[in-house]
């Protein structure tokens, strides 16, 4: 089929007509995306050093709760009786990513109906370690966020951090990529 | 697949007759000029007024506490391209009343207000009051030292009535019940934003859409004007006229993409112009700021109201013009149509043309007793203006019967 000049001129028009309707529309749907106040929300930066050992120091990013804790060295999963079997979405334990680091953040939300969990540093006669605790149902997680007990269905959310010095900042890919 | 969609559509709703009908079947003259085409660009300012709109009213704050700032934080900053949209939305209000003057100097010029379109420009003339209206309930909202000042001044206006000459009481109490009416109290505050809001984003729109809406409807119903002024038959002068669509279409289509470019031009490059900087501080009720004048569409009603020396009259006189405005189909009553046909005529458009040009340019100026003088010497000549249309329909009148009823 051979094309006319009538043909281009119709593509010509169409595709300018095209181009307006994008050059109209772009804007209108960028004011709808997430403002400038809230997307600074989703970056949090904490001074770890401002945390005492077995402390926690509770922010919020992203409109969440989020728990910064520090624990001692020697502190290890090995304490707890996990549910090895209850993994976070990259099919790992909590303890597995955040291993090793002294400063860490976690989601402060149960995953079992949205409540915030309490932070037990002294430990408790069912638990002779610290242990975050949610009050609702009875949650019990290791201070990594892994399942010890309770009904909840998965380890406590990981946001993306990453330590620069004695910062952690949370929000940005690091030592966790990405939410799990 | 969309022709066969459209094909499910058209055997349902018959749209593709009605295309043809209001598109290519519906015939314009052939010699319409250029100025025909304000029309159009006015109906696309509007479509751009609702749409910036629609975004800046989601967060537009509506109290005096906060309104100062979502007009000048959240949308400027924090929205993306929220300055974009109050950009198009200021630079739009004055596009718009300029397209619309424009597009009365033509229906003026044309004689498009004569039988039988006096409806077209009875409703045209009802647009451009609530329009006026609405720049003014719109010019309050973002709260600054102007908007808050103007208004002021615009709600004492009605005050002057207590100047009357006779019946002083009286015109005062109207003077003043208008005025509190207009705020919802003795001071400008909650209550005025409230309600000034409330007209600007809801009532007068919706008013505006019905009567455009209307005046469309009449334009088809009377027929496009002609600028030789004669009326056309479409069915015995097929030669005159030509389909809507494509030639009006692509032609008023290549204008709206001109007039878009130097829309866009202005809200990109020169908005000091329509976002002056005195109104960047928020409103102080115990500070005038040094300069306060309308914006340069009332201008000229202004510079009458402010150059006759007695308030009362100045009151009067400016309302007056208003109302000849509406009256123009009766008191311009010849049976000839177009200044193209009428040198009496064409010669004292321009007074009023001209005149209306220097009122503004006047107003713009400071109130020296010269310029008072100037002002009200203009006044004089748009009032000329309309009282010469009877005299001289009378004398074409004559002229008409004595080519024996042939203009």
């Amino acid at each position: 089929m051979e094309a006319s000049r009538r043909d281009f001129l119709g593509v010509a028009l169409g595709g300018m007509g095209a181009v307006g309707v994008l050059g109209v529309l772009y804007p209108i749907v960028k004011t709808l995306a997430p403002s400038a106040a809230s997307t600074t929300e989703a970056k949090v930066e904490v001074d770890i050093t401002k945390i005492p050992e077995l402390g926690v120091r509770v922010t919020s990013w992203k409109g969440k709760p989020l728990f910064v804790l520090r624990l001692p060295k020697d502190l290890t999963e090995d304490k707890y009786n996990v549910k090895k079997d209850s993994v976070n979405k990259a099919g790992k334990l909590n303890y597995d990513l955040l291993k090793g680091q002294e400063a860490y953040a976690l989601v402060g939300v149960c995953t079992h109906l949205g409540c915030i969990p309490l932070w037990k540093p002294e430990g408790s006669d069912a638990v002779k370690a610290p242990y975050l605790h949610c009050p609702c149902h009875g949650g019990l997680y290791t201070p990594w966020g892994d399942n010890i007990g309770g009904p909840p269905p998965r380890p406590l959310f990981v946001p993306p951090q990453k330590r620069d010095g004695n910062k952690l900042i949370v929000g940005e890919p690091g030592f966790v990529k990405e939410l799990v | 697949m969309i022709k066969r969609i459209v094909d499910w559509i058209d055997e349902r709703t018959h749209v593709r007759d009605l295309y043809r009908e209001q598109m290519v079947e519906y015939k314009v003259p052939k010699n319409l000029t250029f100025p025909y085409v304000f029309g159009v660009l006015a109906l696309i300012t509007f479509a751009i007024q609702i749409i910036s709109g629609i975004i800046l009213i989601m967060y537009y704050k509506p109290v005096i506490a906060h309104a100062f700032d979502s007009a000048n934080y959240t949308i400027m900053r924090e929205i993306s391209f929220g300055w974009l949209f109050r950009h198009i939305h200021a630079a739009g209000a004055n596009f718009f009343l300029a397209i619309v003057y424009l597009h009365m100097f033509t229906g003026i010029y044309y004689n498009a207000y004569k039988k039988p379109r006096e409806l077209v420009w009875i409703v045209g003339w009802v647009i451009y009051f609530v329009l006026l209206v609405t720049a003014l309930t719109g010019y309050l909202l973002p709260w600054g030292q102007l908007s808050y000042w103007g208004t002021v001044v615009t709600t004492e206006i009605p005050a002057s009535l207590a100047d009357a000459p006779i019946l002083k009481g009286l015109f005062g109490a109207i003077g003043e019940t208008i005025s509190i009416w207009m705020k919802g109290g003795y001071k400008l505050e909650d209550l005025a934003l409230g309600r000034f809001f409330g007209l600007h984003v809801l009532l007068l729109p919706l008013i505006l859409l019905a009567l455009v809406s209307i005046h469309l409807f009449l334009v088809r119903a009377a027929g496009i004007s002609n600028p030789e002024g004669y009326e056309i038959d479409k069915k015995n002068e097929p030669e005159k006229v030509a389909p809507f669509h494509p030639y009006m279409t692509l032609k008023e289509g290549a204008f709206a993409m001109w007039y878009l470019a130097i829309f866009f031009f202005f809200v990109f490059f020169y908005m000091h112009h329509f976002l002056p900087a005195d109104n960047f501080e928020p409103a102080d009720p115990l500070k005038t700021p040094p300069h306060i004048a309308p914006e340069w569409y009332l201008l000229g009603f202004y510079e009458v109201f402010r150059s006759i020396p007695s308030k009362f009259w100045g009151f009067v006189a400016f309302n007056l013009i208003l109302v000849l405005l509406l009256l123009l189909p009766f008191l311009d009553f010849s049976p000839v149509k177009s200044a193209r046909r009428r040198p009496l005529f064409f010669i004292m458009f321009l007074v009023f043309l001209f005149s209306s040009m220097a009122l503004t340019v006047l107003g713009t100026m400071a109130p020296t007793p010269t310029n008072a003088k100037l002002g009200m010497f203009f006044t004089a000549l748009v009032f000329l203006f309309f009282l010469s249309l009877p005299v001289i329909s009378f004398l074409e009148w004559g002229w008409y019967k004595a080519r024996g009823g042939r203009a």
